[in-house]
C-alpha cells in the first residue's frame, strides 16, 4: 500500500557507505517480491520483473563494494603483518636493513588458496573472506540440481554477462526453495540470501597463480609507505 | 492566472461543472470508489469512468439550452452498471480482481451506444440504450404484466406505444473470457469497427466483435523458459487510420509498430522505437523509470504519444531512432526515487492525452497535479483538481512545484509537501472540444475551457 506521504526520506539522503543503500534496496526488494504472492489478483507478473532489476542492480553495487572493502581490509591487514614484523626489529642497527629483507620474505604471506571470482572488478576478490555459510548454502543450492546441469551453470557464471537477468531470478528461485518459510523482515536471513547472491560466483581455478602473483608484488608495493600506514590507521 | 497556448487558445480552466461524487460521500475513501479508468466516446457527449469496484458510470452532456445559460454542457449522471465482479480461479486458486482497467467506446452505429470493459481477465461488450416509449392496451395481460381473466375480455384492442419517463437500460452482449493467462491492460477497438484487441502482459489477442469463442494471438512475447523473460508489454492501440497496424510498447521503454499484414503472428516488428540509454544516468531504477505506462496514437495517426515514470515523450513514426519531444513531467522527483520505490509510488502508471488537434498532451502527476503542454509554444501548465483549491466557475490556478531549497514564490509547493496519495492517473480529453475528464482518486473532475465555454 502506498498510502503514506514519504517517510523514507532518508534513503536518498547521500550515504556515506553506498552498500549500505544498496543493501536496504535488497531487502526491500525481496519483501516485494514475498508480499506479492498474497496480494490480491494473483503475482502481478509486470511489477515483479521490474523489482527483479532493481534487485539485481542493488546485488552489483554491494557486490562490488563489499569486495572493494575486503580488498581494502586485506592490504591493511598485509602491510599491518609487515609493520608488526619491522617493529620487532630495531631500526637504528646497521645491519638491520639486511635483516629486514631476510624477515620480509620470511614473512610473506603463506601462498593462500584463492578461489578467484569472475566479475567486472577489476582486483582480484578472495571469496574465502566471505563467510562460509554463504559457501555451503550456495553449494547446497547447486547440488539440488542435476549433475549435467550444474557445470553448465558454472560455466555459465564464469563467462557470462552478470548482467543477465536470468541468472537474478535463477538465483531468487533457490533462495525462494531455500528461504521460502523464512520472514524476511529478519536481518541475519536477508544477510544469509545476501551471502547467497554474493557467491554466486565460483572460480577459475587457474587464476590462482597469478592472483598469488598480483597480491605478493602489492604487499611489497604497499610496504614503501608502511610509515605512512600506521600513521594513517 | 491565464495560460496562453496555441492559436490563442487561452486555457484558463474552469471548473465549470462539477464536480461529480459518487453517491455516497463517505468520510474515508472506500477503495471500491477509486476510478480507474475514464473515456470519452467518440463524439465526447458520453463520459464512462470504470473504478476498483467493476462499476461503469456514464455521464451525459445536457444539449445546452439558452434558457439556462450556466447548465451549457454539464455532464450528468447517465447511467450506472456493475460491469464486473470478483472471481476465483480455481485452478489457479488465484482472485480476479473486479477492477475496471480500461473502458473503450465503439463508434456509434445506430441509436444505441456500445461499450468494451475488461478487467484482468475477462472482456464485456455492453449496449447503452434508451427507452422512452412503452406499450400499453394490451389483450392478454393487464398494465402490471399479469394475466387476465378470459372472461373479462370483450373486445381487441390494439397496443399503443405511450411515452414514459426516460429510461437508460444497459445489457451484456458478448462476453469475451478465457483469453488471457496474464493480466490484460488495454483494449482498443480497430478502425475496421469489426475487431478490436485485447493485451496482457506477454500477448495480444485479436477479436471479432460479435465472435466470442475464439480469438487470434497475434503478438507472443512468452520466453520458453520463463526465466527468461526480460520486458512485458504494457499498452497497446491500433491505429486510429490503418485496420493493419498497431503499436505496443514495453517495459524496457520501447514501441513497436506492427502490421498484420505481414504476418500471422506479429512477433516481428516493423519499426522498432527506442531511445538508448544515457550511461551517466544510470541508477538502481533505471528500469523501472523507463517502463512505457502508456502509449497514445495523436488523431493524425502521424505520432506517439507515451508515458514513462518521469517524462513524456512524443514520437514521429517516420523516426524511430529517439522521441521527437520529451517533456519533463515532474523530474523533481529524480532524487527520490529511493523513497518512490520504497512506498510503491514508482510502480504508478499515468495515462497520457491528446486535445483534439493534437497540439496539447496532458498527463496526470502527484498531489493531484496534472499537466499540460502545449507542442508548439512549448510552454506548459501545472493545475490542480481539489475541491479546496476550485470553486464552481473559478478560473484554475497554474501551480507551481519548487525543489526542496530551491528560491520559492508564495503559493509554491515544496516536493517535500507533495501529497503522493493524491495521485491523478486517468486523465481524458474531449475528442473535439477543450473539455477535460480528471479522475482524482474517487472523484472526477470535468473542466472547460474558458474561451471554449463563452463561445456557446
Amino acid at each position: 500500500m502506498n498510502c503514506f506521504p514519504l517517510t523514507f526520506f532518508f534513503l536518498d539522503k547521500p550515504i556515506d557507505r553506498p552498500e549500505t543503500l544498496s543493501f536496504t534496496l535488497i531487502s526491500i526488494s525481496l519483501m516485494k517480491i514475498h508480499n506479492s504472492r498474497t496480494q490480491r489478483g494473483g503475482i502481478k507478473l509486470h511489477k515483479n520483473l521490474l523489482v527483479s532489476y532493481v534487485l539485481r542492480n542493488a546485488r552489483q553495487v554491494y557486490i562490488k563494494e563489499k569486495y572493494a572493502e575486503i580488498y581494502r581490509m586485506q592490504q591493511y591487514e598485509e602491510v599491518m603483518t609487515v609493520c608488526n614484523e619491522i617493529q620487532e626489529l630495531n631500526p637504528l642497527e646497521l645491519d638491520a636493513e639486511d635483516t629486514e629483507d631476510e624477515d620480509l620474505t620470511r614473512t610473506e604471506p603463506e601462498p593462500v588458496y584463492y578461489r578467484s571470482c569472475c566479475m567486472e572488478a577489476p582486483l582480484p576478490s578472495p571469496c574465502d573472506q566471505l563467510p562460509d555459510c554463504c559457501c555451503d548454502a550456495f553449494q547446497c543450492a547447486q547440488s539440488a540440481q542435476s549433475p549435467a546441469k550444474k557445470r553448465k551453470m558454472d560455466f555459465g557464471y564464469c563467462a557470462s554477462d552478470l548482467d543477465d537477468f536470468t541468472t537474478s531470478r535463477k538465483r531468487l528461485k533457490r533462495e525462494d526453495c531455500l528461504y521460502s518459510c523464512q520472514d524476511f523482515t529478519d536481518t541475519s536471513n536477508i544477510s544469509n540470501l545476501i551471502s547467497i547472491f554474493g557467491s554466486g560466483f565460483s572460480g577459475l581455478l587457474s587464476r590462482q597463480a597469478d592472483l598469488e602473483q598480483i597480491c605478493s608484488k602489492q604487499a611489497l608495493a604497499g610496504l614503501g609507505a608502511w610509515t605512512r600506514a600506521i600513521v594513517a590507521f | 492566472m491565464c495560460c496562453q497556448l496555441a492559436n490563442g487558445l487561452c486555457v484558463c480552466f474552469s471548473l465549470s461543472s462539477y464536480f461529480f461524487l459518487y453517491p455516497h460521500v463517505p468520510l474515508w475513501v472506500s477503495a471500491a470508489d477509486i476510478i480507474s479508468t475514464v473515456e470519452f466516446n467518440h463524439t465526447g457527449e458520453l463520459l464512462a469512468t470504470g473504478d476498483k469496484g467493476g462499476r461503469v458510470v456514464i455521464f451525459q452532456r445536457e444539449p445546452e439550452s439558452k434558457t439556462e445559460p450556466f447548465s451549457q454542457g454539464e455532464y450528468n449522471v447517465y447511467s450506472t452498471f456493475q460491469s464486473h465482479e470478483p472471481e476465483f480461479d480455481y485452478l489457479k486458486s488465484l482472485e480476479i480482481e473486479e477492477k475496471i482497467n480500461k473502458i473503450r467506446w465503439l463508434p456509434q452505429q445506430n441509436a444505441a451506444h456500445f461499450l468494451l470493459s475488461t478487467n484482468d481477465k475477462t472482456i464485456k461488450l455492453w449496449k447503452v440504450s434508451e427507452r422512452d416509449k412503452r406499450p400499453e392496451g394490451y389483450n392478454l395481460k393487464d398494465e402490471e404484466g399479469r394475466i387476465k381473466d378470459i372472461s373479462t375480455v370483450t373486445s381487441l384492442q390494439v397496443p399503443v406505444l405511450k411515452p414514459m419517463d426516460l429510461m437508460v437500460e444497459v445489457s451484456p452482449r458478448r462476453v469475451f473470457a478465457n483469453a488471457h493467462t496474464y493480466h490484460v491492460n488495454s483494449i482498443s477497438v480497430n478502425s475496421d469497427y469489426e475487431t478490436y484487441m485485447s493485451a496482457d502482459d506477454l500477448r495480444i489477442n485479436l477479436w471479432h466483435l460479435d465472435i466470442t469463442d475464439r480469438s487470434f494471438n497475434i503478438v507472443d512475447i512468452k520466453p520458453a523458459n520463463m526465466e527468461d523473460l526480460t520486458e512485458v508489454i504494457t499498452a497497446a492501440e491500433f491505429h486510429p487510420h490503418h485496420c493493419n497496424l498497431f503499436v505496443y510498447s514495453s517495459s524496457k521503454g520501447t514501441l513497436r509498430l506492427c502490421d498484420m499484414r505481414e504476418a500471422a503472428l506479429c512477433d516481428k516488428h516493423s519499426k522498432l522505437f527506442e531511445e538508448p540509454e544515457d550511461p551517466s544516468a544510470r541508477s538502481f531504477f533505471s528500469e523501472i523509470i523507463s517502463s512505457v505506462s502508456d502509449v497514445k496514437f495523436s488523431h493524425s495517426g502521424r505520432y506517439l504519444l507515451t508515458r514513462d515514470y518521469l517524462t513524456a515523450k512524443v514520437w514521429d513514426l517516420n523516426m524511430e531512432s529517439k522521441p521527437l519531444e520529451t517533456y519533463q513531467v515532474h523530474d523533481y522527483l529524480r532524487s527520490k526515487l529511493c523513497s518512490l520505490y520504497e512506498n510503491d509510488c514508482i510502480f504508478d502508471k499515468f495515462e497520457c492525452a491528446w486535445n483534439g488537434t493534437d497540439s496539447v498532451i496532458m498527463t496526470g502527476a502527484y498531489n493531484n497535479f496534472f499537466r499540460m503542454f502545449d507542442r508548439n509554444t512549448k510552454r506548459d501548465v501545472t493545475l490542480e483538481a481539489s475541491r479546496e483549491s476550485s470553486k464552481p466557475r473559478a478560473v484554475l490556478k497554474p501551480r507551481r512545484v519548487c525543489a526542496a531549497g530551491g528560491k520559492r514564490r508564495k503559493d509554491d509547493i515544496s516536493v517535500d509537501s507533495l501529497d503522493f496519495t493524491k495521485k491523478i492517473l486517468h486523465t481524458a480529453w474531449h475528442p473535439n472540444e477543450n473539455i477535460i475528464a480528471i479522475a482524482a482518486t474517487n472523484n472526477l473532475y470535468i473542466f472547460q475551457d474558458k474561451l471554449n465555454s463563452e463561445m456557446h
